[in-house]
């Protein structure tokens, strides 16, 4: 079994980009990839593609070049990312392959996604009668949390209010504003307790990673980052997950939980390792609880940590330093290569402005979606 | 006016005491709602309907307070007339089964109070019939009104 290790990563802004389609900003992140790492399109062996709203993203090679490689195409909701990037790194495990790609786009309407529920194996009425959103079961999930655990609003507050301070440091973001709070409680209640601005938004955008075997990264890069594991997992009975009409009595850990240990596991590192975070933060509240669920604090930890600043960039645990999805938005297919580009940038130390200060060594990446999918990345270098 | 669910097997009846439609494992004693073709905690297809219990506990709850994309919503509102309202997840027998809440005006719902099914009238069909859906109340509000 072959080591892996990362040598390029490239990332299209995310934002609103009217005239530019999905596919041609696959294609800039991917060159901007290449060019990092130092290689041409025809010295790469295979490619994963992800996305929502593109059925091909494999045809990006209309535009790189048509060398006739392996290229698959992945969709496995808001954890695309990580399935391509897993699958990826698989790929050169295996020794199938020496050096690959994994390739994120998607340019998403505004507003909340909307889809048919018979396709997730669920009733018509769940649609029907307008149970069928996502949003609210973040609202149920952070309620019932901030219920046993005494988290505050001020805390859903602060966590957003973070990442948009860092957005500001992030040209790359789709938010670029800090804003205060008060301002953040007092916006728009969408699903209580979570206001419009604790969400963020679909937007668009691409990303990709290039990824060979870890013996032969001296001749591409001098700082090569190591993927240490990359696991995806599904939601087990009795866990709360998201579209479910109920859910079993016994409650079962989260499938970010069950991702997180076998990606430690396989990784060979602690919580304890990790310098570098980056978290689902679809809204708010799912940041917080994703803390405790890749195991960095206890239940409940997360509202001291946060007053005292702990996830901030010059915190014992930053996390989302680029600004997250709260400041990024969630081109789908994207969202996850973005979290690797960041955590790259920032153990290589060219994260500029939002560097994390004290040569940050081991980095890490969790993802969650619809219907109950999580993925878990650690990298180091 | 004519009464009709707004999907069959969904509820018991559609009289003062309906229950909501459930399925029992016959291997792992597992409760599920609505009914699917396995359990889904260990995927046998030997599954009896049961009638779920109608009162139960409020395990979390929160607000809808934006009109859902039509489709697949049908409740008909517009973005003016559209009402806010609350949905939950309330532990009936050890089964978490989501509905909307109703009878919230005065308060917000609170997580561990007692509640119990009911039918919400939920808008007109191509028939003329009204169509039902379930939702939970607090326990005694009808009593009390
Ligand atoms: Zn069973």
């Amino acid at each position: 079994m072959a080591d892996v290790a990362i040598i390029g990563v490239g990332l299209h802004p995310f934002g609103r980009f009217p005239g530019r389609s999905a596919i041609q900003m696959g294609a800039m992140a991917a060159r901007l990839a290449l060019k990092d790492a130092g290689i041409e399109w025809r010295d790469v062996q295979f490619a994963f593609g992800g996305s929502y709203e593109v059925d091909n993203p494999d045809a990006v090679v209309n535009e790189l070049g048509l060398t006739g490689i392996p290229f698959t195409d992945v969709y496995n909701g808001c954890a695309t990312a990580a399935s391509a990037l897993s699958l990826a790194a698989r790929t050169i495990r295996s020794e199938e392959f020496d050096i690959g790609i994994a390739i994120g786009m998607d340019k998403h309407l505004p507003g909340a996604f909307a889809a048919d529920p018979v396709e997730y194996s669920l009733p018509s009425w769940y649609g029907e009668t307008g149970l069928f959103l996502t949003t609210k079961f973040f609202g149920m999930k952070i309620q019932r949390y901030m219920y046993d655990y005494g988290i505050s609003r001020e805390t859903l507050a602060k966590t957003t209010a973070k990442a948009l301070r860092n957005g500001v440091l992030n040209p790359n973001a789709l938010r670029r504003e800090a804003i205060p709070e008060e301002v953040i409680l007092g916006s728009r209640m969408l699903n209580d307790p979570l206001t419009q601005l604790m969400f963020c938004s679909p937007d668009e955008g691409a990303a990709a990673v290039i990824m060979c075997r870890a013996d032969i990264a001296h001749r591409y890069t001098d700082t090569p980052i190591f993927l240490l594991s990359s696991e995806v997992r599904t939601r087990r009975f009795g866990s709360f997950e998201v579209h479910s009409p109920s859910f079993g009595g016994e409650r079962a850990p989260a499938p970010t939980v069950d991702a997180s240990k076998v990606a430690f596991e396989r990784a060979g590192v602690q919580p304890s390792d990790v310098d570098v975070v980056q978290l689902q933060d679809t809204d708010a509240g799912a940041e917080i609880m994703h803390m405790a669920e890749n195991g960095f604090c206890e239940d409940g930890e997360q509202e001291k940590m946060i007053a005292e600043g702990a996830t901030e960039i010059g915190g014992r645990l930053p996390i989302n330093t680029d600004g997250g999805l709260l400041a990024n938005g969630e081109p789908i297919g994207a969202s996850g290569l973005r979290q690797i580009h960041e955590l790259v940038l920032q153990l290589r130390g060219t994260a500029g402005e939002r560097q994390v200060p004290g040569s940050p060594r081991v980095g890490y990446a969790q993802l969650y979606g619809a219907p109950g999918t999580a993925g878990v990345t650690i990298i180091s270098k | 006016m004519k009464q009709v669910l707004i999907a069959e097997g969904l509820v018991s009846s559609l009289s003062a005491s309906p229950r909501l439609i459930g399925a029992r494992c016959q291997r792992c004693d597992a409760l599920s709602f609505p009914l699917l073709s396995g359990c889904a905690r260990c995927g046998s297809e030997d599954l009896q309907a049961i009638e779920l219990p109608a009162r139960g506990r409020l395990w979390t709850w929160t607000s809808q307070e934006f009109l859902p994309k039509s489709p697949p919503y049908t409740g008909g509102e517009s973005k003016e007339t559209f009402k806010s309202w609350y949905v939950g997840y309330v532990d009936l027998d050890g089964l978490h089964v989501e509905g909307r809440l109703v009878g919230f005006e005065e308060r917000t719902p609170e997580i561990g109070e007692e509640v119990e099914l009911t039918l919400i009238p939920f808008g007109i069909d191509g028939n003329g019939d009204e169509v039902m859906i379930y939702g939970f109340q607090p326990v005694g509000l009808v009593e009390e009104n």
